[in-house]
């Protein structure tokens, strides 16, 4: 039952309904069993087993913690619950893949012992919930929180169904004070929910689902292209990523929104960014802030007798962890190194480079900062060639391909402009295309005026502004979106950041 | 300061107020819809924005009351060339050294759930080499063998075809039959003696209306993607109902034929070979095929709802008449190939029957079409002089 489902619809309408009528009291567990059966509606039975093997393990250790007589046994139980969620995420996520390469290398060098393969088990929502049991732990531990003592508010934080399958990954400090005191949204907190999920439909259905048509034949069979063809398609996947990923966020955004919770903003618009690690701190924002905090800061400060290398090798550590995370596969570990690496050279040259800038006159300019976007969304763009190729060979030839065969590709400019449109649309229709990029435009235009009505009054949600337009107005607005997702909208494929 | 006199009347004020800001929501939020629709159409499929915008666009019926398609004429995915034919635009003069080949069937071979270009028609363009072969899809929508003599004069000899490949479905045959006997039978059958019904008001208003069937469908998808079991169930009941209410008018107390019967099927292997006589006597070989279909005896409880769907088309025969007439028919058409030394093309064992290669009973999806069309392909190689 993904998002964008009749059923989904139909039932988060009866139980938003249902939960007007419900005692406050008993609100918790109404919406508890609520994301139990979201959750179940997958027909995995061991995803509910592992959601409360999850919840039991970080509630337990967390009392356990508090309750400790001394820093040792803290941090024994701290450990304890760490190692408990990371095992889980390990046996469903991480196993076939350690095997499996445990095996090639015994291959190499012995050619007798082999471990017995193991099927790859279905993941959904594991990775994001291990790290919110993880920071609720730490955070515990390190007294930023008191722990939770309410087993049901603390199994709801856990499994709350908007964010329980991509996120956001929640900080306790944010959500559980919201859970303990539930109450029905606000009319203009519903009308704020109802507009930013509509406007995720949109993203999804409108956009990134007409995106992958175009993506998915080039990057499923990529020696069967080359040169622009694989440009268009690596502009392309960061487009949809950001979409499909933003639109997911947006629509369950909107959904806590109708249940008067508000969860952690994901995106910042990203491909704004003017260095790679203002990226980090614009794009999936509840992982690069967890990150940063239980991941980059302990290493930094555990190599911090490093001098100068202390800090751009927490980062490349950081980052291959943070690859490894979204997925068990090289691709993705090359991926994370990748911006590992970008972040670290940028910290190394981040001297020489605006002593550079100052002598060249651009400190501090627009042009600066237009070539920043512009260098940024390009180093971006090709560590997304990593993201999504299925191999790191397949990555490796998109690369080369990408900028060798660009002379092959202007040639088809002789046989007739009709060939090389083909081309550049990826053999599919240019009309389309056009369509997608004009959605594209539209969509970023109304995130901006929503960046920019948020700057001057930070209070503000992202399209309050869409709630000062007159009714007539509105009937118009709503009618467009309706025609869109219905309509022009292709049918539902999965999110990407579901399989992570 | 607010009198309790006052307050009495500013409260049906405000609630007259509400109700109409939201008549007036309603009624933008509609219009914008269907701006919306139109503006889609003409982007989409170069309809026009103000114009009626109907597949009645694409055929229209001549003196004698004949169905035939409109040259150039254009709807949604359906397009046709200036010879009034689906696929690309041919001359009505064929050039030297190259081999016509027309294929002459209804909406199975015409085009309905293919995408734009896989019509089997199409693809057996595609297969055969493009230097030697033109294939021209002559197919109408609902065109019936009785009819087949007069379209073929008016349409298709002109083109002095080299091969002409026929597909006859059997269900028009027997509903026409059935009316001949039943009432003075005109060149349109049943439907010319009908009285013409009037549209009501609603019925123009919804079809002048574009968003509506557009919303409809979207809607149908999602209700099946979300609840297959209840939609079909629903389905089914609501075929079953639909049949009943038609078999009471056609039928007019009767019972549906349980086979068809003998003379029926002697007057078919008339009517074909004598049209096969005729296609020859123009100098043009023949190619017979059978008729497919996805229904039998062993899958009808898997696409019961289909089935009945398809029914509605020939309620004169009952559910095992039906799957029995595709055998029947099959086996005419087997014989009168074998009579008269042509080409025989048994699709109906051919094409597997799965929702693979079909959209519904009798009609083919892109997989089914090449099926067709190959199996079609590989018979014209075998043609004496090609």
């Amino acid at each position: 039952m993904t998002f964008t489902s009749l059923s989904f619809l139909i039932c988060v309408s009866l139980l938003w309904l249902m939960h007007l009528v419900v005692p406050s009291k008993c609100r918790w567990a109404f919406l508890l069993v609520a994301s139990y059966g979201f959750y179940a509606s997958f027909k995995v039975p061991y995803l509910l087993l592992a959601l409360l093997a999850a919840t039991l393990v970080s509630y337990g250790c967390a009392l356990r913690i508090e309750s400790g007589k001394d820093a040792r046994s803290k941090l024994f139980w701290m450990w304890t619950g760490i190692l408990g969620n990371l095992s889980l995420l390990f046996w469903l996520k991480y196993l076939p893949f350690v095997t499996c390469n445990l095996n090639a290398a015994l291959d190499f060098l012995s050619g007798g012992i082999r471990f017995p393969s193991v099927q790859q088990l279905l993941a959904l929502g594991v990775s994001y919930y291990v790290f919110q049991g993880i920071s609720y732990l730490i955070d515990v531990y390190l007294e930023a929180v008191e722990p939770e003592r309410h087993l049901g508010y603390f199994s709801l934080s856990m499994s709350f169904f908007p964010k329980l399958l991509q996120g956001p990954i929640e900080r306790s400090g944010n959500l559980l004070p919201q859970l303990r005191n539930l109450s029905p949204s606000s009319l203009a907190m519903l009308h704020s929910g109802f507009n930013l999920f509509l406007l995720g439909v949109c993203k999804k259905v409108v956009i990134a689902d007409r995106l992958a048509t175009f993506i998915d034949p080039v990057y499923g069979h990529v020696h069967n292209y080359y040169g622009i063809s694989l440009v268009v398609a690596t502009y392309l996947f960061a487009l949809q990523l950001y979409f499909d990923f933003s639109g997911y966020t947006d629509m369950a955004l909107g959904l806590a929104r109708c249940f008067n919770i508000r969860l952690t903003p994901n995106f910042n618009a990203p491909y704004l960014a003017t260095s790679t690690a203002d990226f980090w701190r614009r794009w999936h924002i509840s992982f690069s802030s967890w990150i940063l905090d239980y991941i980059f800061k302990p290493l930094q400060f555990s190599l911090r007798d490093w001098a100068r290398l202390g800090v751009p090798v927490s980062l490349l550590l950081t980052f291959l962890v943070s690859g490894l995370w979204h997925g068990a596969s090289w691709c993705f570990v090359a991926w994370g190194g990748l911006h590992g690496f970008y972040l670290a050279v940028g910290v190394l040259s981040k001297k020489p480079r605006a002593r550079l800038c100052k002598r060249v006159g651009l400190d501090k300019t627009r042009v600066l900062t237009y070539w920043q976007r512009f260098v940024t969304f390009h180093l971006v763009c090709f560590s997304w060639i990593f993201f999504r190729a299925a191999t790191v060979k397949d990555a490796l030839y998109v690369a080369y391909s990408s900028v060798a065969d660009l002379p092959r590709s202007f040639a088809l400019l002789q046989s007739g402009e009709r060939d090389f449109l083909q081309h550049v649309a990826l053999g599919r229709s240019v009309s389309e295309l056009l369509f997608a990029l004009a959605a594209v435009v539209t969509v970023s235009t109304l995130g901006y005026l929503g960046t920019g009505a948020k700057r001057k009054d930070t209070k503000s949600d992202e399209l309050a502004f869409l709630q000062r337009i007159p009714f007539w107005g509105g009937a118009i607005a709503y009618g467009a979106v309706l025609y869109l997702i219905t309509i022009c909208g292709v049918s539902a494929k999965g999110f990407i950041y579901q399989q992570f | 300061m607010a009198t309790a006199g006052s307050s009495r009347t500013t409260l049906p004020r405000l609630i007259a107020c509400y109700w109409l800001r939201l008549l007036i929501f309603a009624a933008l939020f509609t219009v914008t819809l269907e701006i919306c629709a139109r503006l889609d159409d003409c982007a989409k499929y170069g309809a026009p924005f103000w114009e009626e915008y109907s597949n009645g666009r694409l055929r229209s019926r001549d003196k004698l009351g004949f169905t035939y398609n409109l040259p150039n004429a254009k709807f949604e995915k359906w397009e046709h060339n200036s010879l009034g034919f689906r696929g690309a635009e041919r001359d009505k003069s064929k050039k030297p050294g190259m081999t016509r080949v027309v294929c002459l069937g209804s909406s199975e071979s015409y085009g309905l759930y293919e995408s734009p270009g896989k019509e089997w028609p199409a693809q057996l363009q595609a297969l055969l080499p493009g230097t030697r072969y033109e294939v021209l899809n002559a197919s109408v929508v609902g065109l019936n063998l009785k009819y087949f003599e007069p379209y073929l004069q008016k349409h298709v000899f002109p083109l002095k075809p080299d091969v002409v490949i026929l597909v006859v479905n059997p269900l028009f045959y027997v509903t026409n039959q059935i009316s001949a006997r039943m009432e003075e039978s005109g060149p349109t059958g049943p439907a010319a003696k009908e009285k013409p019904s009037v549209a009501s008001c609603k019925e123009k208003l919804l079809a002048n209306v574009r968003v509506f069937p557009k919303l409809k469908q979207v809607i149908k998808q999602a209700v099946v993607a979300a609840f297959p079991d209840t939609y079909r169930t629903h389905e089914i009941v609501t075929a079953k109902r639909q049949l009943q209410e038609i078999e009471r008018n056609r039928l007019k107390g009767g019972k549906p034929l349980e086979t068809v019967p003998a003379p029926y099927l002697a007057n078919f292997g008339g009517d074909l070979g004598g049209i096969v006589d005729l296609i020859r006597s123009h100098n043009s070989e023949v190619i017979l095929t059978s008729y497919p279909a996805l229904i039998s005896k062993d899958n009808l409880s898997d696409y019961e709802g289909v089935f009945l769907d398809n029914r509605r088309f020939c309620v004169e025969l009952s559910m095992a008449g039906i799957i029995e007439a595709f055998k029947q028919f099959s086996s005419v058409t087997a014989d009168v190939s074998k009579g008269k030394k042509v080409p025989f093309v048994d699709m109906q064992m051919l094409l597997p029957k799965s929702t693979d290669f079909f959209g519904d009973n009798v009609h083919y999806t892109d997989e089914g079409a090449f099926l067709f069309a190959s199996n079609v392909s590989k018979t014209i190689g075998t043609l004496p002089t090609h």
